[in-house]
């Protein structure tokens, strides 16, 4: 019997998963481990907008800034307020667009929240030392 | 490395609007394009592994000595790693960075073969990806 072809193309590996699969087993381990998102997978986005919103607030209170490799000074809420607005955008076009699934594409946001977390260990740090 | 992670995050929210924007109609360079957006998203996740690799283990470490630690001589010895560990890791990221926007720009050339031919696209996902530039 032939298969629908709504069907057959819900049954393709999202492209975001075939990125993966083209990643080096050890690379391709190393982030399906670290980031678990084999569980609540949903849940993610809004624990990186949580994550995002609570660097902002850090990041305000601290007036933390940095020189780029181009020697200008970037300001890091500004970057934060940009990945915020990213990831509310992302969200938007799986309201908007019926054929997009927002959930195919968790992975890149579970390793930029693990790596948020990590670039304030490291801003709060290395402030605190001076 | 924040400044990577906000194009990653830029990239990944533009390609969910490109994917709902050109990838769901059938066009003759469709697998084309699909082929060139993988080889973006595999660049983006080899630059998070990358940078993972960096911070997360070396981080791990390092912080019961930033909370023990009084003496200005180790606050001196762990800044001056933290700072190697940056400067480490940005050597190692920038040409991963360099071929996300490389990835991105092939993209791009196939976008507009497509643009060129006449794609029809719905407008709240054009409102969509006006806003993102």
């Amino acid at each position: 019997m032939a298969v629908p072809p709504s069907q057959t193309q819900n049954c393709q590996p999202s492209l975001w998963d075939q990125a993966l699969n083209q990643l080096p087993k050890d690379q391709k381990l190393a982030l399906n481990l670290s980031l678990n998102i084999q569980r609540n997978k949903r849940s993610i986005l809004d624990s990186v907008l949580e994550v995002v919103n609570e660097k902002q607030r850090l990041c305000l209170e601290k007036r933390w800034k940095f020189k780029n490799r181009q020697g200008q000074t970037i300001i890091v809420r500004d970057l934060l307020d940009k990945i915020a607005h990213y990831l509310q955008k992302f969200v938007d076009v799986g309201d908007v667009a019926v054929q997009f699934d927002p959930i195919h594409a968790v992975l890149p946001w579970a390793g930029i929240r693990l790596l948020l977390k990590v670039v304030y260990y490291f801003q709060s740090t290395l402030n605190s030392s001076y | 490395m924040v400044e990577g992670l906000e194009r990653a995050s830029k990239y990944i929210a533009l390609y969910a609007i490109y994917e709902s924007m050109y990838l769901q109609r059938d066009d003759p360079i469709k697998s084309q394009l699909e082929g060139a957006v993988t080889n973006l998203y595999c660049v983006i996740l080899q630059f998070l592994t990358t940078a993972q690799k960096f911070y997360s283990h070396t981080s791990g470490g390092l912080v019961p000595v930033s909370l023990l630690s009084k003496s200005s001589y180790t606050k001196f010895t762990l800044v001056r790693t933290l700072k190697n560990i940056i400067a480490n890791a940005e050597k190692e990221l920038s040409p991963q960075l360099d071929a996300m926007a490389a990835k991105h720009r092939e993209v791009q050339e196939f976008l507009r073969v497509i643009d060129a031919n006449g794609q029809y696209i719905t407008l709240p996902i054009l409102s969509q990806k006006a806003d993102m530039h």
